[in-house]
């Protein structure tokens, strides 16, 4: 798990985008799908894959790759998720969702 | 079915009628004024379009909370948010009366307690009769301190 | 700077450094349930063994790596220290990702003391965290304190001169299991250091499961858009209807008879030398008989500061506090967000927005926090042109209470719809940000007064200066003639354009002083209902008021230089105050009332 999740991280401060994201998720198997953010329904729960955006901010409020997160709301208009990710909630923009990899289990 | 639920499904449908009665005559439609009727209760005022509205919301909150099942947690809250939107309209309606009432007016600086008790009574505005019926959403909150 | 190193309290934002601040130092400062109050800092002196010792609270801040100017202030205090003590606060309820600044503190080899602060809170939560382990592991000391109740705060202050620096690489090896080996010489990579933070956490803290509870319930409600949005209705049809009535409660129910019928004529009949000029500017007209009409500095000056700008911000700034305090203000960000993300800022402008009706000033401060030049001019601009303070809102509910929230209504929409021109107009970028949004809690009435206090003093030492001094350069100028030339001058705009009288000129000028002077000005001048409403919002649309300009030119000077900013603001409001001015009067003409 551990070494999945440096392998994405590495890949992300490299500059990758949702490419290589997306072959890590792969290798995961049947069991798990990847998904992006954006797409997981409200109370839905999934696994930080990798956090696309070279923004460190959004790793130092908790949301980082390995980490358990739960989408609690989903705002229209393209409004921002609330996520609720460790222990904080924190409202994503609907782009940072879109970049953020997810996988969930099936 | 809970005895909760029983209550706020009724609160629920007594609020939402109430708002209903608001948010018409808010909007100018000529419905009478319960006063005439029933003696307690107007509904009149400024801004009656937004708290038609507020009462209308509550009213959705309290039978949503009812549908979901009030042994849920979740439900527990959304009838208390209901409640707590009917204690801010009450609240600040007592509260504009009160502080409208204590000045007393030209030649007197104070109003004697006879006046200021009697704004306090009836008619009462939708969300001051409801609000005492929805104090009893304290009950979880209460219930989750003894936990 | 001094002798003796410095104390700097760091941590994230609203993990309660100020409290803790005011604690150790015996200060008054405002602390909120939002990130982003303490834009400047804040200094004081604390008593360490008999010596004074500087104490500084540091901006909040996520990580080293700054995102806004806030975190640039408070990296750069890091930086300009000589040997600080730094004392990193940790919201012990969310550990983690305290610590990980924590990481990168030591990593730069600072001393450090950790305060985990909150900790009744994470009591609360079933967050058991092993403090003495913690200490351990890290190498520094580490003591458990409840900012807002005093708690821990003495020994903190007693284990201050133990601060301790501790290398990543030692803290290593003193773990359980090693974690990656090669990956921790390279102590700033980002994903060691979460490593290191998440082997300390599993080896200190336990978390018991708890049932999430009634405020973490209404939590997630106010910030879901279908429950959200209508108890922001009611949470914003409180703010207003608590601010008119105890507004109205002191202005009209208490000064208004106070000064026109016991003040206004004993100072017209007892002032000496009726017809002179002195007469004039302190005391106006002698005839007038309410004092909003009187206009001279002892008469309308005092009443307007005292009777009526006082009520209403003391009105405003309870509820604000309140807001902020329960952490509603980061909710109510939230569910705007989508809104402005049209005019190409992100919800997070809702804080100096929501500072602006109280005081434009601090409003314009508040920018700071916003990440980009674009968004600091935008967000800016449009609060100082389009935001009625406080002082202003009590004159209107005052003067005009049935108008008052159309035209608040009406700046609101100008608000959007001019940040959403200025959004395509102005280039830059506005990128995304994530919020954190902190937990409802119960404000706390000792924080509500002290904020209250504070704020209140603040305002009053700088508006009563200003509402009188603008009274008397009103008057000064209507003695040397210059207001009947203006009023010449400008005569064909306003008729013209505005469809208002001439005689709005000196509420104009007044306007420059202050806006809600000049509003008070106008009811002086005979209009209909419409022109009164339609010259309040000339007012509050054209220039902002001295103060305000000044905190423009301040940030404007490091928000894109002070000729961008500040003539791209005042480009801008003339131009929303001929665009949005016309087009209130072309609504008023095809309403048939203007």
């Amino acid at each position: 798990m551990s070494d999945n999740k440096s392998k994405a991280e590495s890949q992300s401060s490299v500059g990758a985008n949702g490419v290589s994201c997306r072959r890590g998720c792969r290798r995961k198997g049947n069991r798990r799908q990847c998904k992006r953010l954006s797409d997981l329904e409200c109370g839905e729960t999934g696994t930080i894959e990798c956090v696309e955006c070279g923004r460190p901010n959004l790793h130092s409020m908790g949301v980082r790759p390995g980490k358990r997160i739960t989408v609690c709301t989903k705002h229209p208009f393209d409004g921002p998720v609330v996520v609720s990710v460790g222990r904080s909630t924190v409202s994503l923009s609907r782009s940072h969702a879109r970049q953020l990899e997810v996988t969930t289990e099936q | 079915m809970r005895v909760d639920e029983v209550y706020f499904g009724v609160l629920g449908v007594a609020v939402g009628l109430m708002g209903l009665l608001a948010v018409v005559r808010g909007l100018g439609l000529a419905l009478p004024n319960p006063i005439s009727t029933l003696g307690v209760l107007t509904i009149s005022g400024t801004f009656l379009l937004w708290r038609g509205v507020i009462l209308l919301s509550a009213s959705a909150f309290y039978l949503q909370g009812v549908v979901e099942g009030l042994d849920r947690r979740n439900a527990q809250g959304t009838v208390f948010l209901g409640s707590l939107m009917l204690w801010i309209v009450a609240g600040t309606d007592l509260l504009a009366r009160l502080l409208e009432t204590i000045p007393g007016g030209s030649e007197q600086w104070l109003a004697s307690s006879g006046e200021i008790l009697a704004v306090l009574g009836p008619p009462f505005s939708p969300s001051v009769v409801a609000a005492p019926f929805a104090l009893s959403a304290l009950a979880y909150w209460s219930q989750e301190n003894e936990q | 700077m001094s002798q003796s190193a410095s104390v700097l309290l760091m941590g994230h934002p609203n993990v309660g450094k100020s409290a803790l601040f005011n604690r150790l130092a015996g200060a008054s400062i405002a602390e909120s349930n939002y990130p982003g109050t303490t834009v400047e800092y804040t200094k004081s002196q604390l008593r360490l063994n008999n010596e004074p010792v500087p104490i500084i609270d540091v901006p909040g801040t996520f990580s080293l790596e700054p995102k806004d100017r806030a975190e640039s202030v408070a990296i750069g205090f890091l930086e300009s220290e000589v040997n600080p003590t730094v004392v990193c606060v940790i919201d012990a309820t969310r550990i983690e990702r305290g610590l990980n600044l924590v990481l990168e503190i030591l990593d730069r080899g600072y001393e450090v003391v950790i305060a985990l602060n909150m900790w009744d809170e994470a009591r609360r939560k079933g967050v058991d965290i092993d403090a003495d382990m913690l200490a351990d592991r890290l190498g520094v000391p580490v003591v458990q304190t409840v900012a807002t109740e005093g708690d821990g705060v003495d020994d903190l202050r007693s284990i201050l001169d133990r601060a301790n620096s501790s290398s990543l690489a030692s803290i290593t090896d003193r773990l359980p299991s090693k974690v990656h080996d090669d990956s921790i010489i390279t102590g700033d990579e980002p994903a060691a250091r979460w490593d290191i933070v998440d082997t300390i956490v599993e080896s200190v803290v336990t978390y018991q499961e708890t049932d999430p509870s009634l405020s973490d319930q209404l939590g997630q409600l106010t910030i879901a858009p279908k429950t959200g949005l209508p108890f922001a209705i009611a949470v914003l049809y409180g703010v207003w209807a608590f601010f008119s009535s105890v507004a109205g409660f002191f202005t009209d129910g208490y000064f208004v008879p106070l000064f026109d019928d016991h003040w206004l004529p004993w100072i017209q009949s007892a002032f000496p030398a009726e017809g002179s000029w002195l007469y004039f500017l302190l005391v106006g007209d002698p005839t007038a008989v309410n004092s909003f009409e009187a206009f001279g500095v002892l008469t309308s000056g005092l009443f307007v500061a005292v009777g009526v700008v006082l009520p209403a911000i003391l009105a405003l700034y309870l509820v604000l506090a309140l807001l902020e305090d329960s952490g509603y203000i980061a909710r109510l960000a939230v569910l705007l967000d989508a809104a402005f993300h049209r005019i190409g800022l992100h919800g997070y402008a809702i804080v100096p927005m929501v500072l602006s009706f109280g005081c434009n000033v601090p409003g314009v401060a508040a920018t700071r926090t916003l990440e980009t030049n674009k968004q600091r001019f935008l967000t800016m601009t449009l609060l100082s042109v389009f935001i009625p303070c406080g002082a202003q809102l009590g004159v209107m509910l005052s003067l005009i209470p049935q108008y008052a929230g159309y035209i608040l209504l009406y700046l609101l929409v100008g608000f959007f719809v001019f940040g959403a021109v200025l959004n395509r107009i102005v280039p830059g970028s506005a990128p995304e940000v994530a919020v954190d949004i902190p937990p409802l809690r119960r404000p706390r009435l000792a924080n509500v007064i002290m904020k209250l206090s504070v704020r209140i003093r603040g305002f009053m030492m700088s508006a009563v200066p200003f509402v009188l001094a603008g009274v008397g350069i009103v008057n000064l100028l209507y003695l040397g003639g210059a207001v009947d030339w203006l009023a010449t001058v400008f005569q064909p705009v306003l008729s013209g354009w505005f469809g208002v009288p001439e005689e709005t000129v000196p509420a104009l000028i007044a306007g420059f002083m202050r806006k809600d002077l000049a509003i008070a000005q106008l009811s002086a001048v005979s209009m209909s209902p419409f022109q009164t409403v339609m010259s309040v919002v000339m007012v509050s649309i054209y220039f902002p008021c001295v103060a305000t300009f000044a905190m423009l030119i301040k940030e404007g000077r490091t928000s894109g230089g002070i000729i961008r900013a500040v003539g791209g603001a005042l480009a801008t409001l003339v131009a929303a105050l001929f665009i949005w001015g016309g087009l209130l009067r072309v609504i008023g003409i095809i309403l048939g009332v203007a």
